[in-house]
C-alpha cells in the first residue's frame, strides 16, 4: 500500500467514524430538545393553571351575587321603587350612539 | 518524523476503529433487540384526557371551568421515616398526622392522600418525602358556587358528568381520550414523540341559552320565596316566548358542586324537568283555550257555578268563593273551579286529552337535561265518569314544570308550540361553531284568534282577580294563579294543610317575550298561588325590564 493510498483510507475511517458519531450526536440533540420541550410543555401548563386560576377568581370576584352585596352593604345602594325608574324610549345604548353622532 | 505522524495514525486509526465497531454492533447488529428492551422499560401507554370543556350562559360568561390539580399518593414500601412523612402530609393538607401515620403503617399498598389538590389550596414544598407522589389531573369548578347548579349539575372524581349539563352533554365536554406511547428515561422524565405534540384537544365548550343576568334575578327571587315562607321547595323558570329558549332555571334547595357533600345528593335532581305535580287552576287556560278552539264557549257565554258547591258522580267540586253565574272570562280570572268542571263535561274527554297532549303534557319535554319525565295523562279509556270535571280544573293529571312554562309560551306565541331548549351552541377548542340548535317548532295547538282570547282572560287575572300582586303599572302581564291541594301518599286524600302555589305568565301582552313560572311546594302560613307567588314574578319581571329595557305597553316612552 503506498502512502497516497494509505492517507486515503485513513481519510475515510475517519470520515465514517465522525458519521457515526454526527448521527450519534443528533440522537442524543434530539432527546435533549425533547426534555427542552417537555420542560416548555410543563412551564406552559403551569401558565394555563394560572390562567385558570385567575379567571375561576375573577368570575368568582365579579359575581352579580358579590356586586350586589358590596353595592348594597358599602356602597349604601338601594332597588328603587316602582315612581322611581323612569323608562326612557331610547336605551343606554341609542343614548350612546346619538351623543358619537352628535360629537362627529 | 514520519515515523511518528505514522505510528499517531495508525493508533488513531484503531482506536477509531475500534470505536466505531463498537458504535455499529450497539445500532446496528445490537440495534433492534436493545430498542425492544428499551421500550419494555420506558415506552408506557398513557390515557391522555382533553382538557373538559367550558360551560358558558349565552353570552360566554364562564360558569363551569376545567383547572389542573394535583393529587398526592402514598407507597407505604417507600416510605423512609414514617412519622417525618405522615408529619409533613398531615400539616400540607390539613390532616390528622396520627391517622396518616397509622394508615401508612397498616396500608401495604397505594393510596391517596388527598386529590385534586390546588396550589393555594395546599402550601406543600418543593421536596416530597420519600414514598409520596403526586400525579396531575384535572378539577371541575364553577365560580358562582350553587349559581345555575340544577342546570350545570356535578362531575364525580374521574372527571365523568353525573347530573344536569355536566352529565347530558358529557361526551361533548369530555373529549376523547388519547391513549398514547410515552417514552420516559431512567429519571422518569417524559421523552417527548411526534404523537404527543400533534395530540389535539377534542373537548368542545357548551353554551347555554341561560342568560347569567336572568339567572341572577330568579335565583334572587328564589332565595327570598324560600327563605320567606320557608317552603319544602322552590322552582322558578324563565323563558323565551318567540324562541322556547331557557333563560333562567332555578331549584330550591340547591347545593354546591364545587363542594358536594353526601347529604347534597337528595337535591341534586332538577324538579323543572322531573318533578311531577298536579297544576291545579294553572291549567285552567288550556281547557278553556281548547273548548274556544272547539266554538263551545265564547268569552262571555253565561257558566252557572253554582253557588260554590256542585255534586257530580257523588263527589263535591268546591270554589273558594261562592259564586252565581260568571261568563267564562270570569270563570278564569276568579279561578272557579265548577265552572271549569262544566266546561270540562261539555268538552268530553277525548277533545280535552288531544288538546292537553297537543300542549305537550303526557309527553316529554324533549330539554336536553337528565330526568325529562312525561308526566302523568292517562288515556281516555282510563278515564272514569268524574275524570273531564276534575281534570279540567287541574287534578288527576300531572305535569313538570317545563311542560307548563312551554305550554303557557304556546299560548303567547299565538298558539304555537316550542322545543324547550337550553343549550345555544357547542365551540370546539380552537373556538369554532361545531353545532348550533335552532328555533323548533312543534306544532300548532290552538289558532291566534284562540290564543288572543285566552290571553285576555288571563290579563284580567293579573288586572282584577287573583292575581292583582303581579301587576306593574304600565306593563301588561298575562298569567294564572294556581293553589293545588297536594295528595297524601299515605291516605290517598287531598291535604288541607299541604299545597304547591304557582304562579304562570307571561309578558308584555302588546308582543310577549318572557314567560315565567313560580313555583312553591309547601309553603308555611299563606299558600294562595297570587299571594305566595306574585310578589317573585313581579320582582324578576321588573328586573327583565330594566335590563331588557322593555318599554310600557300602554304609553310606549312614558314614565313606568
Amino acid at each position: 500500500m503506498n502512502r497516497a493510498k494509505f492517507f486515503d483510507f485513513i481519510f475515510y475511517v475517519f470520515a465514517v467514524t465522525f458519521a457515526v458519531l454526527a448521527c450519534i450526536w443528533l440522537r442524543f440533540e434530539a432527546v435533549h430538545i425533547g426534555y427542552e420541550i417537555e420542560r416548555h410543555k410543563k412551564k406552559i401548563d403551569t401558565f394555563e393553571t394560572d390562567v385558570a386560576r385567575l379567571e375561576f377568581n375573577v368570575r368568582k370576584y365579579s359575581s352579580l351575587k358579590q356586586i350586589e352585596k358590596i353595592a348594597r352593604s358599602k356602597l349604601g345602594m338601594v332597588t328603587p321603587r316602582d315612581n322611581q325608574v323612569i323608562m326612557i324610549k331610547d336605551g343606554p345604548e341609542d343614548i350612546l350612539k346619538k351623543i358619537d353622532k352628535e360629537r362627529l | 518524523m514520519q515515523g511518528r505522524i505514522i505510528t499517531t495514525a495508525i493508533v488513531l486509526f484503531i482506536a477509531f476503529f475500534l470505536l466505531g465497531s463498537k458504535v455499529s454492533y450497539i445500532q446496528v447488529y445490537k440495534g433492534d433487540a436493545l430498542k425492544t428492551k428499551f421500550n419494555a422499560q420506558f415506552i408506557y401507554k398513557e390515557k391522555i384526557e382533553s382538557a373538559r370543556g367550558k360551560i358558558c350562559d349565552r353570552n360566554g360568561k364562564t360558569l363551569a371551568m376545567h383547572m389542573q390539580a394535583r393529587s398526592y399518593y402514598c407507597m407505604p414500601q417507600e416510605v423512609g421515616s414514617i412519622h417525618k412523612a405522615a408529619q409533613t402530609a398531615a400539616h400540607w393538607f390539613g390532616l390528622d398526622d396520627e391517622k396518616l401515620k397509622n394508615m401508612i403503617k397498616k396500608r401495604k399498598s397505594f393510596f391517596w392522600i388527598k386529590r385534586k389538590v390546588l396550589d393555594d389550596e395546599a402550601q406543600t414544598g418543593d421536596k416530597l418525602p420519600k414514598g409520596i407522589g403526586y400525579i396531575v389531573e384535572g378539577k371541575r369548578l364553577y365560580p358562582y358556587d350553587d349559581f345555575a347548579c340544577h342546570v350545570l349539575g356535578t362531575t364525580g372524581m374521574d372527571n365523568h358528568g353525573m347530573s344536569g349539563i355536566e352529565y347530558f352533554f358529557n361526551d361533548v365536554l369530555k373529549g376523547k381520550t388519547h391513549v398514547l406511547q410515552v417514552g420516559k428515561d431512567r429519571a422518569g422524565r417524559n421523552i417527548v414523540s411526534r404523537e404527543v405534540l400533534n395530540k389535539k384537544n377534542t373537548a368542545q365548550a357548551v353554551y347555554l341559552t341561560i342568560d347569567e343576568k336572568i339567572q341572577y334575578f330568579t335565583e334572587r327571587a328564589a332565595d327570598k320565596l324560600y327563605e320567606k315562607h320557608e317552603a319544602k321547595a322552590v322552582t322558578i323558570v324563565v323563558q323565551s316566548v318567540k324562541t322556547g329558549e331557557i333563560l333562567g332555571l332555578v331549584n330550591r334547595p340547591s347545593f354546591d358542586p364545587n363542594h358536594l357533600t353526601k347529604n347534597d345528593v337528595q337535591f341534586l335532581r332538577n324538579d323543572v324537568v322531573s318533578k311531577i305535580y298536579e297544576p291545579g287552576s294553572t291549567l285552567k287556560v288550556f281547557i278553556g283555550g281548547a273548548a274556544l278552539e272547539e266554538g263551545i264557549i265564547q268569552p262571555d257565554t253565561p257558566i252557572f257555578c253554582e253557588n260554590g258547591k256542585y255534586k257530580v258522580f257523588g263527589h263535591f267540586i268546591n270554589d273558594h268563593e261562592k259564586r252565581g253565574t260568571l261568563s267564562f272570562n270570569d270563570v278564569i280570572v276568579y279561578s272557579s273551579n265548577i265552572g271549569m268542571a262544566k266546561i270540562g263535561e261539555m268538552l268530553g274527554k277525548e277533545r280535552m286529552y288531544k288538546y292537553l297532549f297537543s300542549f305537550g303534557f303526557g309527553n316529554y319535554s324533549g330539554l336536553s337535561l337528565p330526568g325529562d319525565a312525561k308526566g302523568i295523562l292517562h288515556h281516555p279509556r282510563k278515564w272514569s265518569n268524574l275524570s273531564p270535571y276534575i281534570v279540567a280544573f287541574g287534578q288527576e293529571i300531572g305535569v313538570t314544570p317545563i311542560q307548563l312554562v312551554s305550554a303557557y309560551s304556546a299560548l303567547a306565541n299565538n298558539g304555537v308550540l316550542l322545543q324547550p331548549q337550553i343549550v345555544y351552541k357547542t365551540i370546539d377548542a380552537e373556538g369554532k361553531k361545531v353545532t348550533s340548535f335552532k328555533k323548533q317548532t312543534v306544532r300548532r295547538v290552538v289558532s291566534k284568534k284562540t290564543s288572543e282570547l285566552i290571553i285576555r282572560a288571563m290579563e284580567d287575572v293579573v288586572k282584577r282577580g287573583t292575581a292583582k300582586l303581579v301587576n306593574i303599572p304600565g306593563y301588561r302581564i298575562a298569567g294564572k294563579t294556581g293553589t293545588a291541594q297536594k295528595r297524601d301518599s299515605e291516605t290517598g286524600k287531598y291535604s288541607d294543610t299541604n299545597y304547591i302555589a304557582s304562579f304562570c305568565g307571561f309578558f308584555p301582552v302588546s308582543d310577549p317575550e318572557f314567560t315565567i313560572l313560580v313555583m312553591v311546594d309547601e309553603p308555611k302560613g299563606i299558600y294562595w298561588g297570587g299571594e305566595v307567588c306574585g310578589p317573585a314574578f313581579r320582582d324578576i319581571s321588573k328586573a327583565i325590564i330594566s335590563y331588557k329595557h322593555i318599554l310600557p305597553d300602554e304609553d310606549k316612552g312614558d314614565v313606568l
